[in-house]
């Protein structure tokens, strides 16, 4: 973790454009009206900061939210479309462009976060009895380690 | 006589399952989802309790090798803080020869070795030895996180363990 650390800090791109960043940009955390097909509100917004729309991007495609497409092979983004056609609907309904030097980067960054909110933030909260659902927080701590072994896989394909 | 932990834990487990589960039909969902996380954390310590000795021991094992491995890499350049990680290595050498030595001791033990090659690779920052330390960390650590993956298979998360390596500390 250290070593990821030092590469976001020496790695960070300088920002092209300040966005919204809602920092937990995911399936799960959005209402969605089946009748008018439409997302009617986003939830979560504790980790919401003025930032990089890029970090937001990635967040969406990571392969904790990801579920495969009926081929059994293809990722899809959030569960719901795959990672390029996720992108290409980004910029065509942003006018904005996807970076693939941002999202490279931002792979990394993402997964440093969930890997501090998994093994240490929640693992710490349960500990002291920080919550009124420790007994979830302290499960869902069970993951940290498949975060983490991504983590450690695709920052040593990155780092080269 | 003294039960074990074994039958204690098989006794609450078949009371919250068969007992209290079931009187929970129509509960509010939170209730019921708390109930089961319980389950599922109390099946997790029933499989992994007997096992943990072992296991402590093995994940120390791998962070002494990790650790004396830096150690040799880095060298004279870094005497400081080689000196601090040199005094862990040697407390967890001790450690593992002493037969009194606990579950808590074990894992204080392996944080100072994680926090010592931590601290080593920072002072390595912007020195010749950083990028070959970096490797060597990287490299290391890959199957220890394998077997923490592998310990934590019971919560069920893991999409496909039957992929994992084997357990080195059975």
């Amino acid at each position: 973790m250290e070593i990821v650390y030092r590469w976001l800090i020496a790695n960070a791109p300088v920002l092209d454009r300040v966005s919204i960043v809602h920092g937990d940009y995911r399936s799960g955390n959005f209402l969605f009206d089946e009748g008018a097909g439409a997302i009617t509100a986003w939830l979560d917004w504790e980790g919401a900061t003025l930032g990089d729309r890029h970090q937001d991007l990635t967040y969406a495609t990571m392969p904790t939210f990801q579920h495969l497409a009926e081929d059994g092979v293809t990722p899809l983004a959030s569960g719901m479309l795959p990672v390029e056609e996720f992108f290409a609907a980004y910029e065509q309904a942003s006018g904005l462009s996807v970076d693939p030097d941002r999202i490279r980067y931002f792979n990394i960054y993402n997964r440093y976060l969930v890997v501090v909110l998994l093994l240490a933030a929640s693992t710490r909260a349960s500990m002291h009895s920080g919550t009124h659902q420790d007994v979830l927080v302290n499960y869902v701590a069970g993951v940290g380690y498949i975060a983490l072994s991504d983590l450690r896989d695709r920052f040593a394909e990155c780092a080269g | 006589m003294i039960k074990p932990f074994d039958t204690q834990l098989q006794v609450a487990l078949r009371a919250l399952n068969e007992v209290v589960a079931p009187a929970l039909t129509g509960a509010e969902k939170h209730v019921v989802e708390q109930l089961h996380l319980t389950i599922a954390t109390l099946g997790f310590v029933k499989e992994r309790l007997p096992q943990a000795r072992r296991y402590y021991r093995m994940e120390l094992r791998s962070f002494l090798d990790l650790a004396t491995q830096a150690v040799t890499l880095a060298g004279v350049g870094l005497a400081d803080a080689c000196a601090g990680l040199d005094d862990c290595i040697g407390a967890a050498e001790a450690l593992l020869l002493d037969p009194e030595a606990d579950l808590p001791d074990y894992e204080a033990a392996t944080g100072a070795l994680r926090d010592g090659i931590a601290r080593l690779s920072s002072e390595a920052a912007g020195t010749p030895r950083q990028q070959e330390l970096e490797r060597l960390i990287l490299n290391g650590s890959k199957q220890i996180i394998e077997q923490s993956r592998v310990w934590c298979v019971p919560f069920g998360f893991e999409p496909a363990p039957d992929a994992l390596p084997a357990a080195k500390w059975l």
